[in-house]
């Protein structure tokens, strides 16, 4: 847990420093920002047990509906 | 992207990689088990219905020239819902890119490496396959020129040789033929390659002349070779081996034996299945940044394209096992794949034609008036 949360913290900051080198947009760093920020959320639920799997839901919700 | 900056020759090559791709390591072993001797015809029928389905993406795409399946989604649907229905179609692409990448590792952990965690195939097939989402679809379909060739004479070369192990007798299982009772339970072949195809309408707009002839010649290609790769595993393995193993084109590989000095043939449809899942999954990675991009308006494909190597890594590390995978994808798959592949291009077709009409009759009462 503590390498992972290492670790996404020196990927988001990476990115940020070679986004502004670039001046990127505003938008763009929050867009990279957000999806790392889910990412790194799937990989915690995945370190604690507790993954949401996708298919099982997409599979209640379709036997749900039909 | 500028139009014509993919040729007819390219889209084909990267159909044909796409719509192979996990198919024939993944639908063999199911389409025989429920079709028996008659599982190559599934994926006869299943082209057909690739090629219809693409008709149909094609025609849809023709009504919108030079836009690609989101901006079609928010011209017809409006900004709000347009962008819903858009970022449904994202996560489709993100979710195929998730279970190609299960895919992979599950083979390469079967096949070949199997005390190598999975996240590990995860995240290295990942980053190489970011590197292709921000270079774009015109690389990747460059690359898979190269590839599809490859790829057939890799595969049908060695695999024709082991014609010397048919046996006509594998086709006289006895049992009847039912054409409906076996397209309904054979109905997931039908959703995956073939609607999954869906995805290449994000690049119809940028295919130069001969867009039909690609599109539906590389689906109809690619179904035939799936077709004729199980007919000949059927007839070289036998319905109960090839409906009993993982990976039966895998086997006959493994089992392949020319002489002393060569063995182990299996390591070419590694290479192949590696070289052609790669391509599919940068396809579908391509396509989904491409669509985050155009819903969000921004111009750095890499700002996208990185970070969601975390998203398609842990999304593919959640399912539970390749028989769960599976079984999932027997029951669920085509009812999930309908909406996206039919229920939503049609939808939007209704769409176009109920705008053209209002079109028009606001015109004339602007006329009369």
């Amino acid at each position: 847990m503590i390498f992972l949360s290492g670790l996404f913290i020196v990927f988001v900051l990476t990115g940020y420093a070679v986004m502004k080198r670039k001046q990127a947009a505003g938008k763009e760093k929050t867009v990279f920002l957000a999806i790392s920020v889910i990412g790194y959320g799937f990989w915690v639920s995945i370190l604690l047990n507790k993954q949401v799997d996708v298919n099982r839901v997409i599979g209640w919700v379709i036997e749900r509906i039909f | 992207m500028e139009k014509n900056s993919i040729s007819a020759i390219q889209l084909f090559s990267v159909v044909v990689c796409f719509v192979v791709g996990t198919t024939f390591i993944m639908l063999p072993t199911a389409t025989i088990s429920d079709a028996k001797q008659y599982g190559w015809l599934v994926h006869l029928w299943g082209a057909v219905f690739g090629v219809l389905l693409g008709s149909l993406w094609l025609y849809l795409s023709k009504l919108h020239p030079g836009l690609s399946l989101v901006e079609i989604s928010g011209k017809v649907f409006g900004k709000y819902a347009g962008g819903a229905v858009s970022l449904l179609y994202v996560f489709l692409f993100l979710q195929i890119a998730a279970w190609v990448t299960r895919n992979l590792s599950d083979f390469m952990k079967v096949a070949m490496m199997p005390k190598t965690p999975q996240s590990v195939f995860h995240v290295m097939a990942l980053a190489v396959c970011a590197y292709a989402a921000v270079k774009g679809i015109r690389a990747v379909s460059l690359v898979s020129i190269f590839i599809a060739p490859y790829i057939f004479i890799a595969f049908w070369t060695p695999y024709t040789i082991m014609l010397t192990e048919w046996e006509w007798r594998n086709f006289q299982i006895p049992g009847d033929f039912h054409f409906w009772p076996t397209v309904q339970e054979t109905k997931y072949a039908l959703g995956f390659p073939f609607m999954e195809s869906v995805c290449f309408m994000m690049i119809f707009p940028w295919v130069g002349k001969k867009l039909k002839t690609a599109f539906l010649g590389g689906t109809a290609f690619a179904g035939l070779q799936i077709a004729l790769s199980v007919f000949l595993a059927i007839g070289i393995l036998g319905v109960y081996r090839s409906s009993h193993l993982l990976y039966p084109e895998y086997t006959i590989f493994r089992e392949m034996k020319f002489s002393t000095f060569m063995e182990h043939l299996e390591s070419i449809i590694t290479i192949n299945v590696l070289l052609v899942v790669f391509v599919k999954l940068s396809t579908v990675y391509s396509f989904a940044v491409s669509g985050i991009c155009e819903i969000f308006s921004i111009r750095s494909r890499t700002a996208v394209a990185v970070p969601l190597i975390w998203v398609i890594s842990a999304l593919a590390s959640f399912y539970a096992n390749v028989t769960e995978n599976a079984q999932w994808m027997k029951e669920y798959l085509f009812a999930y794949y309908f909406p996206f592949g039919v229920g939503i291009p049609v939808l939007l077709l209704a769409g176009t034609w109920i705008r053209k009409r209002l079109g028009r009759k606001q015109l004339k009462e602007g006329r009369i008036v």
